[in-house]
């Protein structure tokens, strides 16, 4: 097996990071005759945390079988921490779904091949934008992409999370997901913050006096949005960023898409509002959304929000990213704003 | 005197807009650039007025914990009062004042944490999420 390097393809890669690269697909490969092309940096920053690549080998007729790969590594810092070897299990599992999303091939989990914990998985065909639903294309076009959106939110919830082995991997919750969850983002609070910030004490203690119970357990994705979604004639491909996926309360997933911050993402004024997005997702999931539940997880995506900033700044500060993120104006604001009618 | 804060924001500015329109430059480099110039906005729009925002938000924070204060128990009522009842800094100091606004913002939150349920403590928690949507509204930064 050689590099590209080795081989003059050419690669932007640091020598270091394409030869430990190497080496780890060497040996996962069993040192057969396949050599490793196009290795570059995907994304911009410091921390290049993602890289695509090419692995060449020869097929059985003789010709060349080229698989296009991505390598996803630990970011230095960023807006969550989260665990390459969760999201590998995630993804193994979910190959064996009707969900649309990438194959994963290695995984490096504690960084020894690497330099920090990675995994290596199949480059998807497609294209996102995550504004597509109010980008440019015509009305007719942008609605049906919303509702092929909402449809997959319903089908990640339709999943049979039990039979596919999750519950080996991700704790399950019970009906104390909201709880769960707000339990989980006050230590990330707690472990990040550098000063104290009442307007998110005040949003976790409120929050805490009226958690909802949840009715029903299902796999939640956690970061769903257009961004993440590769799409192939404007029909959807694949899934991806599956790295915060865990067993919690549907609504937690149809809260974050309907939450106030991220409505030029999933919403059309006056064509798909978020009333027309929760009718289709009660058809197509054939459950009913409890409104009061509802609020309380549109409120807890904003304070999960805020959190990722209090995160993101001090990674900043600290040095490990490029990114200067802060607790911004816009979303103190919507979540007190959201505190107070929720009164 | 010349250059003023302001001369020298808007020349740091300039010399990474300069950058950022050289087709030269990488992407990548384009996105760390942007980054700084957005952090210099931040402060060219805010340094002026920060030394009265914290003077007047230290002010109206200290009344508000030494008024609520009596709602939690004596311990934390004396930590509290503790700050609040401390020399506000000069108003020309920004790094103090600064300062003095992280401790009173920890005194607020140490106050919601020890609150004890009632309907007092809805009232409680109303006026505080009114302040700080006020406070919001009028932070420069």
């Amino acid at each position: 097996m050689s590099t590209a390097q080795e081989t003059g393809t050419g690669t932007t890669a640091t020598p270091d990071f394409a030869q430990r690269l190497y080496a780890w697909i060497a040996a996962e490969t069993g040192g057969r005759d396949a050599t490793l092309v196009n290795l570059r940096p995907v994304g911009l920053g410091r921390s290049r945390e993602n890289w695509v690549f090419d692995l060449v080998s020869p097929g059985a007729d003789g010709t060349d079988q080229i698989e296009p790969l991505i390598v996803r590594t630990d970011p230095d810092g960023g807006l969550v921490d989260t665990d390459r070897s969760t999201e590998f299990a995630v993804l193994r599992a979910l190959e064996h779904s009707t969900l649309p999303t990438p194959a994963v091939r290695w995984l490096d989990a504690t960084g020894e091949h690497i330099g920090r914990p990675g995994l290596v998985m199949r480059r998807a065909s497609g294209v996102c934008d995550y504004r597509i639903v109010n980008g440019p294309l015509p009305l007719d076009v942008r609605i049906d992409l919303a509702r092929q959106f909402c449809d997959l939110l319903a089908q990640v919830h339709g999943v049979d999370w039990a039979d596919l082995g999750l519950g080996a991997v991700l704790a399950d919750p019970g009906p104390e997901a909201a709880r769960f969850e707000l339990d989980r983002w006050e230590q990330v609070l707690r472990t990040d913050q550098l000063e104290a910030y009442p307007e998110l004490d005040l949003a976790l203690l409120e929050l805490r006096d009226w958690a909802p119970r949840t009715s029903r357990t299902v796999l939640v994705h956690a970061d769903f949005k257009p961004g993440n979604i590769l799409l192939e004639d404007n029909r959807v491909a694949c899934l991806l960023d599956w790295e915060l996926a865990h067993l919690g309360d549907p609504l937690e997933d149809v809260g974050w898409v309907t939450q106030p911050l991220r409505t030029r993402e999933h919403l059309i004024a006056g064509a798909w509002e978020a009333d027309d997005l929760i009718a289709r997702y009660e058809q197509v999931s054939g459950t009913h959304v409890d409104r009061l539940a509802l609020q309380w997880w549109q409120i807890f995506s904003t304070l999960k929000t805020a959190i990722m900033q209090v995160s993101g700044l001090r990674a900043f500060l600290e040095g490990r990213s490029d990114e200067p993120y802060r607790p911004n104006r816009r979303v103190l604001s919507t979540l007190l704003d959201a505190l107070s009618g929720s009164n | 005197m010349r250059p003023t804060i302001n001369d020298q924001v808007d020349g740091a500015r300039r010399l990474l807009t300069g950058l950022l329109e050289d087709d030269e430059v990488p992407a990548a480099a384009c996105e760390t650039l942007t980054n700084a110039r957005r952090l210099l906005d931040q402060i060219g729009r805010s340094w002026a007025a920060l030394p009265g925002f914290y003077a007047r938000d230290n002010t109206e924070l200290a009344q508000l914990l030494q008024r609520m204060r009596t709602a939690v128990p004596m311990d934390v009522a004396a930590r509290i009062a503790k700050v609040a009842n401390a020399p506000a800094p000069p108003a020309v100091d920004v790094n103090a004042g600064a300062s003095h606004n992280a401790e009173l913002r920890q005194s607020l939150s140490d106050l919601l944490h020890a609150m004890p349920a009632g309907p007092g403590r809805d009232a409680a928690r109303g006026e505080i999420g009114d302040y700080l949507r006020r406070r919001m509204a009028a932070d420069p930064a």
